[in-house]
């Protein structure tokens, strides 16, 4: 059961939360140096006539003070406006609509595959502390974690390329409601690139976790009562590893969500990152700060969801 | 120095937002970084010509010609099929071609938009909308003769009206137009009759001319301007029509079957956005684009002896320079800035910082006026002793530091470039202190002339003065980062401007280059390639020196 008081201490925080990140990216904006004028014109902003300047100053909105800039972005948003893109002129909802649901499936997918193959790889680990097949798990996940992401995807690339006279050709990016087979063509490289890493965090996390359960006394008196191996290992063992599965898998989630910048350049996918990396690149600032809330967001709530599942699986934690 | 956006700055800020909402979150975690895009102003026309009584030479329209063509460049004249796709690394940025500054943008803006004259892949300009032109009134008057049966996208005709609303839109300051620098010495537009238009100067100008030739003296249709409707949908009178724009991912442009310089040879024109060079390496590999432009020489080395494609290198006009603040001591000795001048080696530059993949420039890029690129220098470059001798001679014999700002991300030979020069030079016992910025602190620094020396990668152009009127005459618009004020550079900036006597223009910008390389405000170095990786499949499609894509106008498709 779910306490009011607990639904609304984390509904204040999540707000107050997003309220911070919606500050501190309008600052750090403002601070670096350089604005959607020079970003555009670069040193032809320097031919500027003063009459010029003031007119794109109008036009990018950077006449106003910085407060009111600031308010009338957030007046917007809590009318369910996140602004116009000062690039495209297109709405900043639109672009994101439309490159939210490619990084969240890539998220998804190299969650999948990555909490999958970790949790696998972690329990084989955990099966023999100290044995053989403990260190081979352990070195082959220490390389998915020192083998850096833009690595593994150039040379993913290069060799579909290469070798298969495959490109992963996202520039007619296909929908997964529009064909299952078209999207998973385009994006199944890129989510395994990604769940390297994942699943070597993932693999790491389950390892200690059932070696430290496994030496519990609740395991030794079920193994003491003759169940087989594999019950205690699902269901002791891993039930009750699962907690810090379940945070480590939601923190890398979370970073999923903001951090396919690298990935969705590599793959040309249009996605979250990447519309992100390029509106900061052209100071867009609407779009930027729209696209970091929704960030915000997705983090605020899988972090929320990550809570609800640690009462579903530790029902200790509810007393809390 | 081009635009190009702020690669690392953008990466160093993704990161802090990925840091921000991490730890702003209950459970934490990080964000990233990545990427590449470009921008800049391109510009173009070139040579001679000149004012004064200029052909007409009817419909040739985009089909110039020139250097570094694409293989089995044979024209097949079958009817327009197929979608020709070009991957490029960079998105367009606006769709107002007077507002461009991204290449990428003016490369397509200048597929659908015409303007009033035109330039071939020599730089020679080429009727345009406008068939023929002659000056009067000791050159400061100019008449256009329109083209008739032009039709814009929607049917309507193309008239001098639309001309004149075009011009006064880019003088209009409130426009902020990128070209209107480059126009200003026009005071009135007349349309006596549709088929006419007059432009009006307050001097001689004949830069004025490539100024017209480039994408941001786009001529626009009359009633867009009116409705306020410049920008949303482009409606043009070129050989390609615009359908759609998915930012970040592609823009495609349809045939215009009715264009006066002819069909395309393709149905449809897409631009991909890829923003990685190796991944559109790799796509040409497998065969998915039919065009990849790459600007990168390491990822270049690596096209060469591909089967189903052909690596194209192409000169640019833009120009690697390191430019010297002729303001500050010790730079405001004649002798000590000839003495830097004197001790690069370029080759060594070009050799080290771009894999050999560049040529050894004098201050004018410019095809139709080549001269010899070290002529002006009291040494020749690369000789150390005759270098030394000029910084005792200056009184500087034990050496100094410049503060040197070098851009990073914007392209990829910068800092290596700035590194070669800080090892060459520390032999005569100057020290660059190497400050390597991302872009807009970079620019902020440049304008505001805040450095010894920066190393830079400046546009080029057709037009000599088009190249340095803006740094070397009195009412430049960027005499302060040129760093040094010549009376006698004006003067014959100005002198080569206003005559449209080729003799005359050859010789004063002779004389110009050799001032500028006698005077060494600057450190000119060398010009680079640009990378087209081209599809044995394609035909007609031809690289060109002001990195206009106009010939995929003509272009086709085999197989």
């Amino acid at each position: 059961m779910i306490g009011l008081r607990w639904a609304a201490v984390r509904f204040g925080g999540a707000l107050l939360t997003l309220f911070g990140v919606a500050v501190v990216v309008f600052l750090v904006l403002r601070v670096i140096p350089g604005d959607a004028i020079t970003a555009s014109m670069g040193i032809e902003s320097g031919t500027l006539t003063e009459v010029q300047r003031a007119s794109l100053e109008h036009y990018y909105g950077l006449d106003k003070p910085l407060v009111v800039q600031f308010f009338s972005w957030l007046g917007q948003v809590l009318t369910g406006n996140l602004g116009v893109s000062l690039i495209s002129g297109q709405s900043a909802a639109s672009l994101i609509g439309a490159a939210l649901p490619i990084t969240v499936e890539l998220a998804v997918l190299a969650a999948v595959i990555g909490t999958a193959a970790g949790v696998l790889l972690g329990m084989f680990a955990a099966s023999a502390p100290g044995r053989w097949r403990d260190g081979t798990a352990q070195t082959v996940a220490l390389l998915g974690l020192a083998v850096p992401e833009f690595v593994l995807g150039a040379v993913v690339v290069a060799a579909l390329a290469s070798y298969f006279g495959y490109f992963p050709d996202t520039g007619t990016f296909v929908p997964l409601t529009s064909s299952v087979t078209g999207n998973l063509s385009q994006m199944i490289y890129p989510a395994l690139v990604l769940a390297v890493g994942f699943a070597a965090n993932v693999m790491r996390t389950t390892r200690s976790a059932a070696v430290e359960v496994a030496d519990a006394d609740f395991v030794r008196t079920a193994r003491g009562k003759g169940v087989p191996a594999g019950r205690i290992r699902s269901r002791h063992i891993l039930r009750n590893a699962s907690v810090p599965i379940v945070t480590i898998t939601g923190i890398q989630f979370g970073y999923l969500l903001g951090g396919t910048v690298i990935i969705e350049q590599i793959f040309a996918l249009p996605g979250l990152g990447r519309l992100l990396f390029t509106s900061i690149e052209n100071r867009d600032y609407p779009l930027v700060q729209s696209s970091v809330l929704v960030v915000a967001v997705g983090f605020v709530v899988v972090n929320l969801l990550v809570d609800l599942l640690y009462r579903v699986i530790d029902p200790r934690t509810r007393a809390a | 120095m081009n635009s190009r956006s702020s690669r690392v700055a953008a990466a160093a800020i993704a990161v802090a937002v990925g840091l921000v909402v991490a730890s702003c979150s209950p459970a934490g975690s990080t964000g990233n970084s990545s990427a590449e895009q470009p921008a800049s102003v391109g510009n173009s026309g070139t040579d001679s010509t000149a004012a004064g009584e200029t052909t007409g030479a009817a419909d040739s329209g985009a089909a110039a010609s020139g250097s570094a063509t694409a293989p089995g460049s044979a024209t097949a004249a079958a009817a327009p099929s197929g979608t020709f796709v070009v991957a490029r690394t960079g998105d367009v940025d606006k769709l107002d071609p007077h507002l461009a500054t991204a290449f990428q943008t003016i490369e397509t803006l200048g597929l659908v938009y015409d303007s009033l004259v035109k330039t071939d892949a020599d730089g020679k300009l080429i009727p345009g909308l406008a068939t023929s032109w002659k000056t009067s009134d000791g050159g400061k008057t100019i008449t256009f003769q329109l083209r008739d049966g032009v039709k814009w996208q929607d049917g309507d005709a193309f008239t001098s009206a639309d001309v004149k609303a075009s011009i006064e839109r880019i003088l209009d300051e409130k426009t902020s137009a990128v070209g209107r620098s480059n126009l200003s010495l026009i005071t009135s537009v007349d349309a006596p009759d549709p088929g006419t238009a007059v432009l009006h100067l307050s001097a001689p100008d004949t830069a004025i001319y490539y100024a017209l030739a480039s994408t941001n003296s786009s001529i626009l249709h009359a009633k867009d301007i009116t409705a306020g409707t410049v920008g949303k949908t482009p409606d043009g009178t070129g050989p390609f029509s615009w359908k759609s724009w998915q930012p970040e991912q592609r823009v495609t442009l349809a045939a215009n079957a009715d264009y006066w310089g002819g069909a395309p040879g393709v149905a449809s024109l897409e631009f991909r956005v890829i923003p990685s060079e190796s991944s559109i390496l790799a796509g040409m590999k497998a065969g998915s684009f039919q065009l990849g432009v790459l600007s990168d020489p390491s990822v270049a080395a690596q096209a060469e002896g591909a089967s189903n494609f052909a690596l194209v290198k192409q000169p640019v006009l833009s120009y690697h320079v390191m430019q010297l603040n002729g303001r500050r001591p010790p730079l405001d000795k004649l002798k000590v800035r000839q003495a830097i001048a004197c001790a690069v080696d370029r080759q060594q530059v070009i050799d080290t910082a771009a894999f050999g993949d560049g040529q050894v420039t004098g201050p004018i890029t410019s095809p139709g006026y080549q001269f010899d690129p070290t002529e002006g220098l009291p040494c020749k470059p690369g000789d150390l002793d005759a270098a030394k001798q000029l910084l005792a001679d200056a009184g500087e014999g034990g050496g100094f530091h410049l503060k040197t700002i070098v851009e990073t991300g914007e392209y990829a030979t910068s800092v290596a470039e700035g590194q070669n020069l800080q090892a060459q030079l520390a032999k005569i016992g100057v020290t660059l202190d190497l400050q390597q910025l991302t872009t807009s602190p970079y620019v902020k620094a440049w304008l505001d002339a805040d450095y010894d020396a920066a190393v830079a990668l400046n546009g080029g152009s057709s037009d000599p003065f088009l190249m340095y009127g803006r740094y070397f005459t009195t009412d430049g618009s960027l005499t302060k980062p040129a760093g040094l004020e010549s009376k006698e550079l004006n003067e014959l900036l100005v002198k080569g401007n206003s005559t449209d006597d080729e003799t005359v223009r050859q010789q004063t910008y002779q004389q110009l280059q050799k001032t500028l390389l006698e005077q060494s405000p600057w450190v000119w170095m060398f010009r680079g390639d640009d990378y087209y990786l081209v599809s044995s499949k394609v035909q007609g499609f031809t690289a060109r020196a002001d990195e206009s894509l106009t010939s995929l106008g003509s272009a086709t498709l085999s197989g």
